[in-house]
Formats: structure tokens, C-alpha cells, sequence
């Protein structure tokens, strides 16, 4: 079964660990982990939801405008991502450790006050354990899981004053942390090595060693018509 | 020459109350439920001058929310106890509460009303 199967959403591959049979971690391409991310809180809370009808309108973008009678709406977004270096940053490739910020807000209206505010507090009660007792949502990044941890989250909520009803708007804020690595494309082939060893550093007087050293060239597999192509070793 | 204050409800208010309000014929109901300002006491029938301004409020990641703001102009004279803040009213069917208000030099008063649920003559 796929990693992740039963989400409608996959993400079933082995990012931390970089191991010849794995797929390397997501390069070049931003926000892609962030997005799965989203997915996977949408379709948790679309289950969530769908029995009971708690949220008529459920979306992930601002857009389009909601209207008084979308009410109440759920919006899952990416909020911000936060890189900061993993590791040394003058050593190897670069990786970073991504902090994703997304935000799960819930705008409720037409009730009294004081059910906004017990409306709102089970939203948060509710979306928070959904989530985050979800064994395939929280699971290991080592098993397929969308991310290493979560950091930090908070709440808050605004109450807006130019609307035609009491309104109440939840925010959560929830951080995941991810590592993206960045690996080089190396674009041409290598064929040998070339090394120069000298005792006592640069600037001794002993005399160096250069050795050049030919690398093996792995045949291709599919060589039907008798191109010297090349691959791997590079 | 000095303003004569009073002169302004009858100039001024009345004649607008009498000419816009809602309220004074078989075509409209204003229809006040004291909550607040007479607990207890029945639902009593009045006018108002009723207005509807649509707005867009904007919500978490700058979301845009359209909207409308509600108000019901009252001219004060025309209550023994005005309503307050709390009250409910009832504006042909619909049903919102007495919210926020603006009070000017002629006894008049402008309540911002809040919805019990969205009007479906002003959201499509």
C-alpha cells in the first residue's frame, strides 16, 4: 500500500536519511512539501467535517471572496516558510531546515457572542486533535511522514467590527519542521581523478606526488546504436 | 443667527422619519422586542429609517469577506423608553440585534444592527 494511502495524498517517500535506494530529498523545488502539507489537513478535515457539515465552505486560498452566507469557513494556507542553514554552511551542498508556517482559520458569524467564543474554542479543540492524533498525518519523516516535527503553534482570533453580523475569526498557527537539501546537478561526466599530495603543506620543499587516477565507466544498458554514451560516476 | 436646535426635529428629522422610515405602511414592519431595555415586556411596533451599505472586511492572509453594515436611523422622540444596545429588531422578517450606535444634536440615533442570519435580499 502506498505511504499515506487513505488521505487521498501521497507522500510515501524517505526524505531524512539519504540511502542509495531512496529518493533524494526535494530540490529546487520550494513550497512542494508545504503543499502536501496542506492537502494533508484539508482531507483530514474535510473528514472532519463531512459527516456533520461543521464547515460549509472549506477552501485553501483567500480566494475567491467569501460571502455572509459561506459561513462558517474553514481555509487551510501556507502562511510563510522560514529556512535556516542545516549544518555547516561552507560544507557539502546546501540543505536547510525549513520551518513551514501554515494557517487553519475558521470564520464563524450570525450567533450570539457568547457562542461564537464556545463555537470557536471546539474548533480549536477539534482541529487540533485531529490532527495532531493522527498517526498517518504525525507519523516518522523515516516512514513517510510529511515532516520531522512541530515546533511551535498558537492561536488567536479577531472579531470583526464591519460586518452585518457578530463574526468571529479563529487562527491557528501551526509550524512544521522539514529538511530540503539541495543537491548540485552535476551536468558533465567524470572520468578520472586527478591528485596532488605534498608533505608539509603548500609551501614545502618536498616533492610531490601527482597521481592521476581513471575511473571506471559504467557501460549503458541500452547502447543498441553504438554511441560511446556514458553513465553514472558522475 | 443661532441654530435652534429643536427646530431641527421637526424641520428635519420628523420630515425625513415621515418620508423614508420603514414602518408606516402595509408594505413594511419595524417591530422592536425590548430585551434589554424592557426585559420582559412585549414586542411593540415603530419606524425607522433603515439603510444597507456593503463593505469588504478582510480576514487572516488579508482574505477579503464582502459584507454589509446595517443601520436603523430612530428619531428618539418616538419612544416612551428608547431601545438600547441588546434590543432586538425585526425588520420585515428579518432579525438583528441593536448593536453600536451614533447619536446626533436632534434626538436622532443611528443603531448598527447586527444579523441573526445572513438577508437574503442584500447576499445574492
Amino acid at each position: 500500500m502506498k505511504e499515506g494511502a487513505g488521505f487521498g495524498f501521497g507522500f510515501g517517500e524517505r526524505h531524512h536519511h539519504h540511502d542509495e535506494d531512496e529518493t533524494p530529498p526535494t530540490t529546487g523545488v520550494s513550497g512542494t512539501r508545504a503543499h502536501q502539507i496542506v492537502d494533508a489537513i484539508l482531507a483530514i478535515l474535510q473528514d472532519v467535517s463531512g459527516p456533520t457539515g461543521l464547515y460549509k465552505t472549506i477552501r485553501r486560498t483567500p480566494y475567491r471572496t467569501l460571502l455572509p452566507t459561506d459561513l462558517p469557513a474553514l481555509t487551510v494556507f501556507i502562511l510563510r516558510e522560514d529556512f535556516s542553514a542545516d549544518g555547516g554552511v561552507n560544507q557539502g551542498f546546501i540543505k536547510f531546515k525549513n520551518n513551514i508556517t501554515i494557517g487553519i482559520a475558521v470564520a464563524r458569524g450570525f450567533n450570539e457572542v457568547g457562542g461564537l467564543d464556545g463555537d470557536i474554542d471546539t474548533d480549536a479543540d477539534l482541529i487540533r486533535r485531529s490532527l495532531l492524533t493522527n498517526a498517518q498525518f504525525t507519523k516518522r519523516y523515516q516512514w513517510g511522514g510529511l515532516f520531522e516535527g512541530v515546533p511551535t503553534m498558537s492561536r488567536s482570533q479577531t472579531w470583526p467590527q464591519d460586518a452585518e453580523a457578530f463574526m468571529v475569526e479563529l487562527r491557528l498557527e501551526l509550524v512544521f519542521t522539514v529538511r530540503q537539501w539541495f543537491f548540485p546537478i552535476i551536468t558533465d561526466h567524470l572520468y578520472e581523478m586527478d591528485v596532488d599530495f605534498k608533505l608539509g603543506g603548500r609551501d614545502s620543499k618536498t616533492e610531490g606526488i601527482r597521481v592521476l587516477i581513471d575511473l571506471p565507466q559504467e557501460e549503458p544498458e541500452d547502447d543498441d546504436d553504438g554511441d560511446e554514451g556514458t553513465t553514472g560516476n558522475s | 443667527m443661532p441654530i435652534d436646535f429643536n427646530a431641527l426635529d421637526s424641520l428635519v428629522l420628523s420630515v425625513c422619519m415621515d418620508t423614508f422610515a420603514l414602518g408606516q405602511d402595509g408594505n413594511s414592519s419595524v417591530v422592536f422586542n425590548p430585551i434589554a431595555s424592557q426585559p420582559g415586556a412585549p414586542p411593540y411596533a415603530g419606524r425607522g429609517i433603515w439603510t444597507v451599505k456593503p463593505v469588504t472586511t478582510f480576514l487572516e492572509g488579508q482574505a477579503p469577506m464582502s459584507t454589509s453594515l446595517y443601520t436603523l436611523g430612530l428619531r428618539l422622540f418616538d419612544f416612551t423608553i428608547p431601545p438600547i444596545g441588546g434590543d432586538q429588531v425585526t425588520i420585515n422578517g428579518d432579525v438583528y440585534t441593536l448593536d453600536a450606535f451614533e447619536r446626533d444634536s436632534a434626538d436622532g440615533i443611528s443603531w448598527t444592527c447586527k444579523a441573526a442570519q445572513p438577508n437574503a435580499d442584500v447576499t445574492p
